[in-house]
């Protein structure tokens, strides 16, 4: 979990970047096998290196391998999602832009040990839950999609996403959020399981991370002139920013 | 100094207390070498190994599809969301993705019930065009876009 908390959080601002779509469906194939073989050596000496689970098999090439091949997974699976590839589309080209906002994730995906601290943050023993999480989980977003709200893609993908597919966007990054709180072996998980705060039971706290998130992407647009109100176009803009937000709060909480 | 620090250093005294380093677990027994796989990590590394080698071998056909020599284009259309006296403004794309470069490309561009063409005189391979089409005030739906023709030269 930890290797695939590793793959969205590199690999999702890739994924919403336009030049990604289009060269990874224009490049010449042998260039993206190159990519991929550059990107597969940089995974085997990540993970020798870091590795996305330290106490499993200590087999950095097998590691390599299952980070590499789930990374085409996850990243189809959120192409799909996003609607940048559909089963309409020909064949050849999702093969590239697959491949494409794979490297990225494969990178993420070996980095996944070292995401957050293993005992939890400094501050872990110090904070109290609650607040101080909402906190951490607005700055963790400002940080991870400040690049991407003044950017054209999450219009683009808001006006072709359909009611299904925001709907799946929100659920996914409810499921993520929780996943690399409370499930994946980041440091501070017991700590997390055992706060006495209401707020911390881990659906809430998922739940208002998210309703962070939320607000700091509607807040982003607004301010770069994106939204306007309460309507239909703008609350899709915002579900849409909202995903990496969500990725962002979550890291932003497993940092405390 | 945090307590998480305090707790291993005085794990580290206690160690030494103990006897030392000879007792320490070797690092490759800390990282579980030694144990099996589970059929959960079998699960993992049989599907990564297919959806590699899936991958490899589709950009491998992909590649050699393009090698030879016919245009592929592709057809993209959404609306912009501008308005031009009061008419939606609608961003057509054509992308050639094949090995060749095609001529008049004419393209259908349709929002509810106002069809419009597009002809693009020459997309290069590796190549895309996009074209502005404005359709009449009042006009609305998902806009949709059909390639109708196009010469290789």
């Amino acid at each position: 979990m930890r290797g695939v908390a590793g793959a969205f959080l590199l690999g999702v601002p890739l994924v919403y970047t336009q030049e990604v779509w289009f060269h990874g469906g224009n490049l010449p194939p042998s260039a993206i096998l190159g990519l991929l073989a550059g990107s597969f050596l940089l995974n085997l000496a990540l993970s020798t290196a870091v590795g996305f689970s330290a106490g499993r098999t200590h087999r950095p090439f097998e590691d390599a391998v299952v980070g590499f091949g789930l990374s085409f997974l996850l990243a189809a699976f959120l192409l799909l999602l996003l609607k940048r590839i559909d089963l309409q589309m020909e064949w050849a080209p999702r093969f590239g832009i697959i491949a494409l906002s794979a490297v990225p994730m494969s990178i993420g995906f070996a980095l996944g040990n070292s995401l957050a601290p293993a005992e939890g943050g400094q501050l872990g023993d110090k904070s109290s839950g609650g607040l101080g999480d909402l906190l951490a989980a607005a700055g963790g977003a400002v940080v991870l999609v400040f690049n991407i709200a003044p950017t054209e893609e999450p219009l683009l993908l808001a006006a072709e996403l359909g009611r299904v597919r925001l709907i799946g966007l929100v659920v996914t990054a409810l499921a993520l959020s929780y996943l690399m709180v409370f499930y994946a072996e980041f440091g501070g998980k017991h700590r997390r399981h055992q706060a006495g705060n209401p707020i911390n039971t881990p659906v809430l706290e998922t739940l208002f991370a998210y309703l962070v998130a939320f607000a700091v992407s509607a807040g982003l647009l607004a301010s770069f002139g994106e939204v306007s109100g309460l309507d239909g176009p703008s609350l899709a803009k915002t579900v849409v920013l909202a995903f990496p937000a969500s990725l962002g709060a979550a890291l932003g909480r497993l940092m405390v | 100094m945090s307590p998480s620090r305090q707790t291993s250093a005085s794990k580290k005294n206690r160690h030494k207390a103990e006897g030392g380093e000879s007792s320490r677990p070797g690092p490759d027994e800390n990282r579980g070498l030694k144990r099996n796989r589970t059929p959960f990590e079998w699960g993992l590394l049989a599907t990564a190994l297919v959806v590699i080698g899936t991958m490899v071998i589709g950009l491998f056909v992909y590649a050699d599809k393009r090698a030879g020599g016919q245009a592929e284009l592709r057809v993209e259309v959404r609306d912009t969301g501008r308005q031009h006296e009061g008419g939606p403004e609608v961003q057509l794309t054509v992308r050639n993705t094949g090995g060749a470069g095609a001529e008049q490309v004419t393209v259908e561009v349709q929002m509810g019930p106002e069809v419009r063409e597009v002809t693009m005189i020459r997309i290069p391979k590796d190549d895309e065009l996009t074209a502005t089409v404005i359709f009449p005030a009042g006009t609305s739906g998902t806009p949709e876009a059909e390639l109708l023709s196009y010469v290789q030269p």
